[in-house]
């Protein structure tokens, strides 16, 4: 099974090289159905997506490629370079402390290390509490102290879990409507690439609230969201 | 000197006597008077629209008339007050009087309620006056006769059928045969249901032949009404009273014709104007705009280059209630940076409608390079003419911006070339990230944390609770402390009497007798008189050997005793 994603990592690579973006494209659309998470293939795929002129779908996955590895410098450049080419001068979607604390401790260690070092010092608690009870008498503060730890060490975990409630318009044009029906008044028009933070959703309308704090309707087929829910 | 000094003096005291005469005779004269207040009228029966006097007059000096509510009469002109005192042949006189000149509102009969005053907490009340008024009666004098259609007023609508939220304009209309002077709105029609709106306008007047006479005709006031609910605009009445310049039919001293200003009024009713209602249901997008409407965007280019500004108008024009509606905003578009427009209107109220254009006028400037779109926009209004909803749809337009933006922006802020500083010709995206791909691990994180937080609160759940310890058996210890007792014997221990005495004491206090009652009778109580017996001699036997050396023998009966013994222990 590795065997074969990493044969068709690198085919996808060779066509890529080739020019086929179109195909490479496909042969990493590939490797994230079988559930490949990398920060590395999504900085991929949104490179793909660039060569391709789609630059809102090119945003989303840099955006999914940081939000899985914070300190992917390749694609945070290639996010800024993407910005600087859409048209919409909009100001970054708002960021909610517990969103800035999930990617400073991505930032440190992926999600999966904070939880097995969690696991590790609650099992060695739950040692020491074992032979406090049945054996020799111990201290309770060992205990004690190691229990606060595993938990503070749980909770990282948990807010490290990678989240992201950003939206980006993946059409040409989309238009911002004061009610989530397409009779109703337009109240914005944005471009390409443009991201807000999603509010809500309504059948098949979400709710966006940009950076400068306008918030419309928006037809869901024209956004994207860079995380569907969050995943662990 | 002294004579000088007593003619002033001699003076004053004849007019101090002077007055104070005249004040007592003043003063005996008003508590004469009967302090009574009556109402009176030029006349009692009147025409319509003329004027005509009412006065309540008193001899009470104190207090002040109050006048009645004038109920079905509109007050042309006071109030007017005066008093005048009286002596003749030393009978002194005091009467004070309030004056109004009116006008009937509408024919028929009315009564004017009584004046009153009031004198140190009592009122005082006048008679009443009932006034008849008729149309086409004779006027009072001739002067007034003359005075009568001497000028006309008439009310000019734009509209003699609009819709619900169309605007009529409404035009008061002065025609003079007379010279005319003070003229002023005693009675402005009042609407229900209707916005009305005094216009702001320059007065004008022309000289006009009128029925085959020659006529100043004057537009005096203009106002918008916008009705808000169906049905009919009519029947509420304007009254203009003004004072006309009669000749009296005397002549001066010169022969010049003597000429009298004479108040007169009249009067005119709105002409009826129907107000239709807006057909239902309304579209949503419905803008509230009633009329005829044009709505243009104007671009002043659609190509442009980077250090340009783009000119961008929207504009409502035609005719119609401009006054409760508003331009459109326009919908920002991309790639440009819009400035807050500036407004723009140029808005006639005339006898044809109110017409003209509102007009918000935007500055963008581009941002980039490339193709862009002003978005589509749609405006939806009620169509006075064709008499249905009428939607207006700009398309989109596409703006090209021809060179790049931010490189013209940058060009400004370049270093010069001689200090050869690295310049970035073009960036470009990073390449692949190369490794090889896994699939995602699913350590089911929350579902083993929580199992770690479960374990974990249980063990510290244990630490609390109590759990008996399972040791030994009582046989098990019984066999041990004989096989050391037995082994000490068979070694020759020093100690083995302390071991044997040792394991005694013990053997019993496990059978839940304390230390201290082994002398007592507990002792006996537990185990019979003949074994506590042989259990205190043992032990007794074993405390003296301890001290003091025994024979082999007795040792020996010792060590058989305590076997006996133990078993029964």
């Amino acid at each position: 099974m590795e065997d074969a994603l990493v044969h068709l990592g690198d085919s996808a690579k060779t066509l890529y090289d080739a020019g086929n973006y179109r195909q490479a494209l496909e042969a990493y659309a590939h490797l994230e159905a079988a559930q490949v998470k990398q920060s590395s293939l999504f900085h991929n795929m949104g490179n793909c997506y660039v060569r391709l002129g789609e630059l809102g779908e090119a945003r989303v996955y840099f955006e999914r490629a940081l939000v899985f590895d914070p300190n992917n410098v390749d694609a945070q450049h290639n996010l800024d370079w993407l910005k600087m080419r859409l048209t919409d001068h909009l100001i970054e979607p708002r960021q909610e402390l517990i969103d800035w604390l999930s990617i400073a401790f991505r930032g440190i260690l992926p999600t999966q290390a904070w939880g097995i070092l969690a696991w590790t010092v609650l099992l060695v608690t739950i040692v020491l509490l074992l032979v406090r009870r049945f054996g020799r008498g111990m201290n309770w503060r060992y205990p004690f102290t190691t229990s606060l730890l595993g938990l503070l060490l749980l909770l990282t975990a948990w807010i490290s879990i990678p989240k992201s409630f950003i939206a980006v318009n993946t059409a040409a044009n989309s238009y911002g409507y004061s009610e989530p029906y397409a009779k109703g008044k337009r109240v914005v028009l944005l471009g390409e690439g443009s991201a807000g933070r999603l509010i809500s959703e309504n059948d098949n309308w979400l709710y966006i609230e940009l950076g400068d704090g306008r918030v419309a309707w928006f037809n869901a087929e024209e956004w994207e969201r860079v995380l569907h829910y969050p995943k662990e | 000197m002294q004579k000088e000094r007593k003619v002033p003096v001699k003076k004053i005291g004849k007019h101090i006597l002077i007055i104070g005469v005249l004040l007592l005779s003043l003063f005996a004269q008003g508590q004469d008077s009967n302090g009574s207040i009556n109402a009176s009228a030029s006349r009692t029966t009147v025409g319509l629209n003329e004027p005509f006097r009412v006065v309540f007059t008193t001899d009470i000096r104190e207090g002040s008339i109050q006048a009645p509510n004038f109920d079905n009469f509109i007050v042309v002109r006071g109030p007017y007050r005066g008093q005048q005192t009286q002596i003749i042949n030393g009978n002194a006189s005091f009467r004070k009087e309030l004056s109004f000149e009116l006008v009937a509102e509408k024919e028929g009969t009315f009564t004017i309620a009584p004046a009153t005053i009031n004198i140190r907490g009592q009122l005082r009340r006048s008679n009443t006056l009932e006034i008849t008024v008729k149309s086409g009666v004779k006027r009072e004098n001739s002067l007034s006769e003359k005075a009568k259609n001497a000028f006309q007023v008439d009310i000019l609508t734009s509209k003699k059928e609009v819709y619900v939220g169309e605007p009529v304009v409404m035009l008061y209309r002065a025609t003079l045969f007379e010279p005319v002077r003070d003229m002023n709105i005693i009675q402005a029609p009042n609407f229900e249901n209707v916005l009305q709106q005094q216009l702001d306008f320059k007065q004008e007047q022309r000289i006009e032949i009128v029925d085959g006479k020659r006529a100043t005709v004057l537009d005096f006031d203009k106002r918008l009404l916008i009705p808000n609910k169906p049905g009919i605009l009519g029947g509420q009445e304007l009254k203009i009273a003004g004072q006309v310049q009669v000749p009296t039919g005397r002549v001066d001293f010169w022969g010049m014709p003597l000429t009298k200003f004479v108040q007169d009024v009249s009067s005119a009713e709105i002409p009826a104007v129907k107000i239709k209602p807006l057909p239902s249901p309304k579209p949503e997008d419905f803008s509230g705009a009633v009329g005829s409407f044009k709505v243009v965007r104007e671009l002043d280019k659609t190509a442009l280059n980077g250090d340009e500004s783009l000119t961008l108008k929207i504009r409502i024009e035609g005719s119609g209630n401009f006054n409760t509606i508003s331009v459109p905003d326009l919908i920002p578009p991309q790639g440009f940076d819009v400035y807050d427009p500036k407004f723009n209107e140029n808005i006639r109220y005339t006898e044809r409608g109110v017409r003209g254009y509102k007009e918000l006028e935007y500055l963008l400037v581009p941002q980039f390079k490339g193709e862009f779109i002003i978005p589509e926009m749609q405006w939806t209004f009620f169509n006075s003419e064709t008499g249905d909803y009428e939607t207006v749809l700009l398309e989109e337009e596409t703006i090209h911006v021809n060179s790049n933006v931010l490189s013209a922006r940058d060009t400004s802020t370049l270093a010069p070339v001689d200090k050869r500083e690295v310049t970035t010709i073009d960036d470009d995206i990073r390449y692949l990230q190369t490794g090889d791909f896994k699939p995602f691990v699913d350590l089911r994180l929350r579902r083993i944390s929580l199992l770690f937080v479960l374990l974990t609160a249980l063990a510290w759940v244990l630490q609390f609770i109590n759990v008996k310890r399972k040791g030994p058996s009582s046989e098990a210890l019984a066999s041990a402390l004989e096989k050391k007792v037995l082994k000490a014997f068979a070694g020759g221990d020093e100690a083995r009497f302390a071991i044997m005495l040792n394991a005694v004491e013990q053997r019993i206090m496990e059978r839940g007798i304390a230390r201290e009652a082994i002398s007592s009778d507990a002792l006996e109580m537990y185990y019979g008189e003949e074994r506590t017996k042989a259990i205190r001699s043992l032990m007794e036997r074993c405390q003296l050997a301890q001290y003091a050396p025994i024979s082999i023998g007795s040792t020996q009966q010792l060590e058989t005793d305590f076997k006996a013994l133990w078993k029964t222990l």
